[in-house]
């Protein structure tokens, strides 16, 4: 990072990222939601300021999430994906239409939950993981018998979809509702000024 | 001659525990070697005898509290959903006990072991390091390796970041609640209050970003000149630097000798 060349708004942003991962998780639970929401940040500051600094939050967020949480760093991978495609999506007036977000967050869900499950699958020794998935992946192969790996992958593309088409549908309202003069000094901003009357 | 509070900063920043007063480096890399032994090893009695060691490794450093705080929930967790989740998957002969007609099997039992080993030998040794290393010493040691500074920044300021937006959130959360807006009911109504909770506290934030980056400047952040420090780590001793290379060709023969094992003899 040390030949890293961010301007200074991006910079200060990347914080801002981390953090809001954290509270949107925190608000889901204040709000007793069966949802994870905590790549808010990675994808609204890979939307506004391009795929480097949004992976910079993807990685940071999981970084600090393995201090409660050691096993999340084996999936520090996704969360960088996540800030990757999101500048890409941006680059491409995905966040500008409401039908094409919701139509995203398919590829969010199999960045998530397909190769979550994979990676899942390796950590775990070629079995269901420790994690919440897990469960639901254990249920569907008791009452399906389908092969374990297939029920891992269906339980947490499920469980990623329904939370990566909220995620996905708040990025779309909050860059709907900034600021032209903010959006102006960012590198994709441009994208989401509207033009004024 | 000078304040006690002020020779506190001359002097270099020490803890008074040896582990502790290790460099964050050194102090990373001696853990990362324990947090990969247990997967290279494959022996569950070696991996939760490794445990017991940072348990007593905790207390030594006076950070037991902490990690068994941590600890405690990561291994309960883990171990609970692998020793439920094995016995739907691994099939046994020899049968433990029966809960309601569904049997658990040794079998199972050892397999859930054996995972729960490797993931708790490497948290461990992760959850050990966050104990016993303040984010500022670890930032300042990558600093002294060449990281630039901003990078230091952007990980400080994450932290302080998210105590801010996490006292923010309560107040957000309890001002639209007193505004009538719906927090309780079905999972739409939920949903739908999290627009209103999220969206005032991101465009918040991201205004104050905005001002903070002028006020940095203004106090040279962006100049391109080394930067003082006002908390300075002790230089590495040569000791330690010869502990660090020690155990890193353990690790590396360790690694060849399983290698070994499994494919030669």
């Amino acid at each position: 990072m040390k030949s890293m060349k961010m301007d200074k708004l991006t910079l200060f942003l990347i914080p801002i990222g981390v953090a809001v991962n954290f509270v949107g998780g925190q608000i889901a639970i204040l709000l007793h939601l069966p949802l994870y929401l905590d790549a808010i940040g990675t994808i609204v500051v890979g939307a506004l300021c391009g795929g480097l600094p949004g992976a910079i939050v993807g990685l940071i967020s999981n970084v600090l999430n393995s201090i409660t949480s050691p096993i999340t760093m084996a999936y520090a991978i996704l969360s960088i994906l996540f800030g990757l495609v999101s500048a890409y999506a941006s680059k491409k007036n995905v966040f500008k239409n409401l039908l094409k977000t919701m139509l995203i967050s398919l590829l969010f869900a199999f960045i998530g939950g397909v190769m979550g499950a994979c990676i899942t699958w390796l950590i775990s020794g070629g079995d269901f993981g420790p994690i919440t998935a897990g469960s639901y992946a254990a249920i569907i192969y008791e009452f399906t018998k389908l092969p374990a790996f297939l029920c891992q992958v269906i339980a947490e593309f499920g469980m990623d979809l329904l939370d990566k088409f909220v995620t996905l549908v708040v990025v779309f309202f909050v860059l709907k509702s900034m600021p032209n003069r903010f959006l102006a000094k960012l590198p994709l901003g441009g994208i989401y000024a509207t033009e004024e009357e | 001659m000078y304040s006690e509070f002020v020779q506190k900063f001359l002097d270099y920043q020490t803890y008074g525990n040896p582990f502790k007063d290790l460099n964050p480096l050194s102090k990373l890399n001696l853990l990362l070697v324990l947090a990969f032994i247990p997967l290279v090893a494959q022996h569950t009695v070696f991996a939760f005898c490794l445990c017991i060691g940072y348990y007593v490794l905790a207390v030594y450093i006076g950070e037991f509290k902490y990690f068994n705080g941590i600890f405690t929930k990561v291994a309960i967790t883990v171990l609970l959903f692998l020793l439920i989740l094995r016995q739907l998957t691994v099939e046994g002969t020899t049968v433990l006990f029966s809960v309601f007609g569904w049997k658990w099997t040794l079998e199972a039992v050892l397999k859930a072991l054996d995972l729960g080993g490797i993931i708790l030998g490497f948290s461990g040794a992760i959850i050990l390091f966050y104990a016993s290393t303040p984010m500022r010493d670890l930032m300042y040691a990558l600093e002294q390796k060449g990281v630039s500074h901003t990078t230091s920044y952007i990980i400080l300021a994450s932290f302080q970041t998210i105590t801010d937006l996490n006292a923010s959130v309560n107040t957000i959360f309890e001002s639209q609640k007193a505004r009538g807006i719906e927090v309780e009911g079905n999972i739409l109504t939920r949903v739908k209050a999290f627009f209103p909770i999220l969206s005032p506290l991101l465009l918040g934030a991201m205004s104050s970003a905005e001002e903070k980056s002028i006020a940095m400047d203004a106090r040279a952040f962006s100049i391109d000149t080394n930067h003082s420090f006002l908390r300075e780590l002790r230089p590495v001793p040569r000791w330690e630097k010869a502990l660090v290379l020690g155990a890193n060709v353990f690790f590396v023969a360790f690694c060849v000798f399983r290698l070994l094992q499994m494919f030669v003899f």
